[in-house]
């Protein structure tokens, strides 16, 4: 027969390991929570870095399909210091439609709408000469021309001294007409 | 009832009764607490290695560079729009030739034109004055009927005293445009 001195130790015993085998199945428990958590945390970080980068691809595509249209669109602008090949642009058009061309002012238009961006309005003023036809076709050019510009003033007179009866049958003067017009056109500040 | 056991020795054998009864549960909680360890384990090590894995792929993506990408492209996206928003919405107007073209596929041979005058009012407004002769009243008004007809234009103004003459009549027509034909 056991003393009971010896129980009482191998009770003690037990009861500390009972303690120590619930606490290691506390502290595993805990960890398997802690780590399952962090799992989802991190999942839910990796999934949203997913989209991030599923949505950084969708947009170089897009813009790398659209690059054309971004080029054309930037070529629509006067580039910076681009005023005088434009301007050498319009009296090549006017020329090219028979016709002299005197460039009469060119003013930096700061419009106030714009003044937050990149752009500005280019403002010129100029005088043609040439047949009727040549006049109407360097309109028609000049609506046609890949930048984005207005016409504001377009002025067609024929500067003939007299007019024949022959002209008036052919119902516009032969002669010399002469245009004023007036243009905006966009330009990079 | 006659005892053999003298009181002492009962109550020894009681409280030795009740030390090895407490073992006995003691012995079988701790049974009970490994077997929920045991279970616990492969849990633990799915945990784990599941843990470990989303790590490893969370480090193989760069964060930094992504959102800085982000961030140009982003800035790239909203610069175009910005400059599409201006050409959109800045410098339109009523196309010239598309309303000169409609007024010249009117004329007849007995209107002589000597000047015309395109002035751009807004975005879809603007302004024509066509001067000249017309060899009679009639084809005069012949002419207006005929651009009133186009429907391109709110109103197309023609002085009265544009009929003192009766042949080789100087005319000088306004007209405004309609913003609904704004091409």
């Amino acid at each position: 027969m056991y003393s009971n001195k010896l129980l009482k130790i191998i009770l003690a015993i037990l009861s500390l390991l009972v303690v120590v085998v619930f606490l290691i199945c506390y502290f595993v428990y805990e960890d398997i929570r802690h780590k399952n958590e962090n799992y989802h945390t991190l999942l839910y970080n990796l999934s949203f870095r997913n989209d991030k980068q599923n949505y950084l691809t969708y947009a170089q595509k897009t813009i790398g399909s659209l690059s054309l249209d971004i080029n054309r669109m930037d070529d629509s602008i006067i580039s910076k210091k681009g005023e005088v090949e434009f301007i050498e642009n319009l009296e090549s058009v006017a020329r090219g439609s028979g016709l002299s061309i005197e460039i009469n002012s060119l003013i930096l238009n700061n419009n106030s709408n714009l003044a937050s961006s990149s752009i500005d309005i280019l403002k010129i003023k100029a005088k043609t000469k040439g047949s009727w036809s040549a006049s109407y076709t360097f309109l028609t050019r000049l609506e046609l021309l890949p930048f984005k510009l207005r016409v504001n003033k377009f002025g067609l007179v024929s500067i003939d001294k007299e007019v024949t009866s022959t002209e008036i049958r052919m119902a516009v003067s032969s002669g010399i007409w002469q245009s004023e017009f007036e243009i905006d056109v966009l330009k990079y500040k | 009832m006659f005892n053999s056991l003298p009181y002492e020795l009962k109550e020894k054998i009681r409280s030795e009764y009740h030390l090895r009864l407490l073992i006995v549960v003691f012995v079988s909680i701790i049974c009970i607490q490994i077997f929920f360890l045991i279970i616990l384990l492969p849990s633990w090590f799915i945990s784990l290695n599941k843990e470990k894995e989303i790590i490893l792929q969370t480090k193989k993506t760069d964060s930094l560079s992504l959102d800085s990408e982000i961030s140009m492209i982003n800035s790239k996206i909203k610069s175009v729009n910005a400059r599409l928003n201006i050409i959109n919405s800045t410098l339109e107007y009523p196309k010239a030739t598309f309303f000169i073209d409609s007024i010249l596929s009117k004329k007849t041979d007995n209107i002589y034109i000597k000047e015309l005058m395109y002035t751009s009012l807004s975005n879809n407004t603007g302004k024509i004055v066509l001067a000249g002769i017309s060899k009679t009243r009639e084809s005069l008004v012949s002419f207006v009927k005929e651009l009133e007809g186009l429907k391109l234009f709110e109103n197309v103004d023609l002085p009265i005293s544009n009929f003192t003459k009766d042949k080789d009549i100087n005319f000088s027509i306004n007209m405004t445009i309609a913003s609904q034909h704004v091409q």
